[in-house]
């Protein structure tokens, strides 16, 4: 059916007016309703003649008051010549179903120009508001924080959130309502992922770990930043904290467990088993290991051990691997040369098998000490031959315990080498000199300088006493501290040192006795002078001229000693007739002989009247033999018996004196030398015959069957 | 004084014995002297008698002197003062003065000296 139409329009302006899926109306410039198109009618509920003449506001019953205004309000700014953009308003029908129009217009002018009024176009977007509120309604609703941000400027304003949102930040949220994102994520990178997803116009999730401003809590989200079009950005924030939390807590203990690895001072290699364990390939390589092979991570990540060390089969490691990986039993591989074109050296490999199925080896470079070892080695070896060929004894000892001695050691002390390696020193050592060696042994232990040279006292396996010279230094041999023992065997020094201490203390004891008594007579002497005692001046006299003899046979004797010592030329020798030699003695021992009540008997058998002899040294010899006799025996008898033999002349001198008890008689033969006789006097004289006989070739025996039973010396000369 | 002091004197040498009988000629109320010229029968004769003082020379055989001092202060346990004349000084001597009531005199002495000395070691070490 026809409609009537504005007058003012023309037919194809009508055409579309009436066509129109919007709701059209014209409006004059008080707002009056002039013309109505039939859309609005269907939309409204109301016929046209019951609108025209009437106010627009009362095309829908419903407008809400807001709607109104803005409509009222956009009208006026039309009229008033300024743009307006579309705007959204809200009404009801007649039947009271809600509405949703976007409204636009378009002002009307007579032709002068004037404005006349608009006419209102209202584009029903009523089923888009519906999606719009069920979609509001499911970001309200949902149970994921959702929070909705507007663009404004450079910046979002918060617009919305739902009630996930309350509840999370426990109703904090509210009172953000309207706020800048820059300023409620000051100081995070929030703000700007907002801009980043805005300006690329896409979603993007984001792990991030947010402390809420309401509580304080700390939590992990999943953030996802959704751009809504035309300016909006959708932010939905799922709590992944729990998750989160326990993979962080895995990758911090996985980064600290990898970090004590690097740090390790052991290098570490992690392998995986590749067919069936023929082969293993590098999973991990810590910084220490980097450094001991001199290759980095890089390199050999995911390549095969027998490829990047080709050495690993030949020094035994590869199979160590495979045990490994088979059994799951952990293997030390001990100190080994690892070789090959790149590299060489010392390793200490200790493999085991993780329960996740990889074989961990964990090792270290012992090249140095290797090396060092060698060396020490090397220098022991070099030790040892050195040692070997030294003509003075050369020991090793650690803890007081002989570790190793050399030939000439062994000589020293007439052990074998091997009786010697494990005595310790309180087995060697005479108990007088234990004291020095073992402070002497402990300060060079405890890394002390001790004086170089000492002399001590050691017992050899016969038990012989023996003087050593020992030089000490600390030293290192076979691992350990201990001593470098030099030993230099000076008991022939010490047996002359001690000869000469003798002799010295021999002779002025001898001297000091019949000069003591030399000035006693003179005192008697005197005495006698000034009684005019003539028995006393007699009895002095007498005691005189025997000291004075004694004297100057003591002096001739340490004379006699002296040149026998000092002057080891061949003698001149001259045939000697033992009686006369014998008979001379005697007749100077005739004061002492008839002091001690004794007689000599001589006997002189066929072909023993002579001999090829020095004359000193014979007179020497048989003086002292029979001075010792006479000065021994009381009231008894001296038997001087002279014998021939193929090549020598033997002579025996047997008196009836005190004799020499059993224990001593063998120190006094063979220690002659050292025994210390001082207070018998007897040293200077034994001195003098063993000398005479040493270098005659002869032989002394002393023998006695004891105390009180008288002694026996056998003396064997050579005939030449 | 007045009581008459019994010596014993311990020498090996017969010319010494002559010397202190010298000596001691003409002092026969104060000192009875008996000789030995033993060392171990000079142990036996202490055993039987009680001396004042006991004159000991150390240069002997087949006992030394210092063998038979130590014998006599440690296995006859008897203190009877010492007086050891001999050629050898008192540093020669030094383990014999580790055991208590001796005294030294060296070689040569004289009158005076042996009897001042004598007197000396009663007086010091003599039981009153």
């Amino acid at each position: 059916m026809p409609r009537k139409t504005n007058p003012q329009n023309g037919p194809l302006y009508q055409q579309f007016f009436e066509q129109s899926d919007d709701v059209m109306a014209h409006i004059n410039k008080q707002g009056i309703i002039l013309d109505l198109n039939e859309r609005a009618e269907t939309l409204s509920g109301y016929k046209k003649k019951e609108l025209v003449g009437k106010r627009i506001s009362r095309l829908f019953v419903g407008f809400t008051s807001k709607s109104l205004a803005l409509f009222a309000a956009n009208f006026a700014r039309r009229m008033a010549g300024k743009k307006v953009e579309p705007y959204e308003v809200e009404a009801r029908s007649k039947s009271g179903q809600r509405l949703f129009f976007s409204v636009n217009a378009i002002v009307l002018k007579d032709e002068k120009g004037k404005k006349t009024g608009e006419l209102a176009v209202l584009h029903d977007i009523t089923s888009r508001k519906d999606a719009e509120d069920k979609l509001k309604a499911i970001f309200k609703s949902i149970p994921i924080p959702a929070y909705l941000w507007k663009k404004a400027g450079n910046d979002f304003i918060l617009i919305d959130f739902n009630e996930a949102a309350v509840k999370i930040t426990k109703g904090g949220i509210s009172k953000f309502m309207g706020i800048k994102a820059s300023e409620l994520f000051r100081g995070t990178t929030i703000a700007n992922k907002l801009k980043g997803a805005y300006q690329e116009k896409a979603s993007r999730t984001v792990e991030t770990l947010y402390s809420f401003r309401t509580t304080g809590k700390k939590l992990w989200l999943n953030v996802k930043y959704a751009f809504i079009e035309p300016d909006l950005m959708l932010v939905l924030t799922e709590n992944i904290d729990p998750q989160k939390r326990s993979a962080q807590e895995l990758s911090n203990s996985e980064n600290r467990y990898r970090e004590l690895i690097n740090r390790m001072s052991n290098g570490v290699a992690v392998y995986e088993a590749n067919k069936n364990g023929t082969d293993f390939i590098f999973k991990d390589f810590n910084r220490a290991a980097e450094k001991i092979d001199n290759i980095s991570k890089e390199e050999l990540l995911g390549k095969s051990v027998k490829k990047v060390f080709p050495g690993v089969v030949k020094m035994g490691l590869f199979d160590v691997f495979q045990k490994v990986w088979k059994t799951g039993r952990p293997i030390s591989h001990p100190v080994t040369l690892y070789k090959d074109q790149r590299l060489a050296g010392w390793r200490e490999n200790f493999v085991y098998k993780l329960p996740t199925g990889e074989i961990v080896a964990i090792y270290q470079d012992r090249t140095g000490e290797k090396q060092a070892e060698m060396a020490l080695r090397e220098s022991e070896e070099q030790f040892r031959s050195l040692a070997e060929g030294m003509p003075d004894g050369v020991l090793v000892g650690i803890d007081g315990k002989n570790m190793w001695v050399n030939q000439a050691f062994a000589d020293i002390l007439g052990y074998t080498r091997k009786e010697l390696a494990g005595m310790r020193a309180d087995q060697i050592v005479a108990p007088e000199s234990l004291p020095e060696v073992i402070k002497n042994m402990k300060a060079r232990q405890a890394g002390k300088d001790v004086a170089s040279k000492y002399e001590i006292a050691v017992f050899t396996r016969s038990g012989e006493r023996k003087f050593v010279e020992v030089s000490a230094t600390r030293t290192f041999f076979e691992g350990k501290f201990g001593s470098l023992v030099i030993a230099r065997d000076i008991t022939t020094r010490k047996q002359r040192e001690q000869l000469n201490e003798n002799l010295i203390r021999d002779v002025s004891h001898s001297l000091k006795s019949p000069i003591a008594i030399l000035e006693m007579s003179i005192d008697l002497l005197n005495k006698g002078i000034t009684s005019t005692d003539l028995s006393l001046i007699k009895k002095s006299a007498v005691m005189i001229e025997g000291n004075t003899k004694r004297i100057s046979k003591d002096v001739d004797n340490i004379m006699g000693l002296y040149s026998l010592t000092q002057r080891p030329s061949e003698p001149a020798r001259e045939e000697i007739f033992i009686s006369e030699i014998i008979e001379d003695i005697l007749k100077d021992e005739k004061f002492d002989m008839e002091k001690n009540n004794v007689i000599a008997y001589v006997d002189i058998g066929k072909d023993a009247e002579s001999l090829f002899f020095n004359k000193k040294e014979i007179k020497m010899l048989l003086y002292n033999i029979l001075d010792n006799s006479i000065k021994f025996t009381k009231n008894g008898t001296i038997t001087i018996k002279v014998a021939s033999t193929d090549n020598s002349i033997v002579m025996s001198f047997i008196d009836t004196g005190i004799g020499i008890k059993p224990q001593i008689l063998h120190k006094v033969y063979d220690t002659f030398y050292r025994e210390d006789a001082a207070y018998a006097g007897t040293g200077l004289g034994l001195s003098i015959c063993k000398a005479v006989v040493d270098r005659n070739k002869g032989k002394i025996l002393v023998s006695s069957e004891g105390r009180g039973k008288g002694t026996e010396v056998i003396l064997t000369l050579p005939k030449n | 004084m007045g009581k008459t002091r019994s010596i014993l004197i311990v020498e090996d040498d017969k010319e010494m014995q002559e010397i202190y009988k010298d000596m001691f000629k003409g002092k026969e109320a104060q000192y009875k002297v008996s000789f030995e010229s033993n060392a171990e029968e000079a142990l036996n004769t202490i055993d039987k008698n009680i001396f004042d003082v006991i004159i000991l020379d150390i240069i002997m055989t087949p006992m030394p002197g210092d063998s038979f001092f130590v014998h006599l202060r440690t296995v006859k346990k008897q203190q009877t003062p010492v007086l050891v004349v001999s050629v050898l000084d008192e540093d020669m001597l030094r383990n014999m003065k580790e055991i208590n009531h001796i005294q030294f005199l060296q070689k040569p002495i004289n009158e005076e000296e042996l009897f001042k000395n004598i007197e000396d070691v009663i007086q010091k070490f003599g039981t009153k």
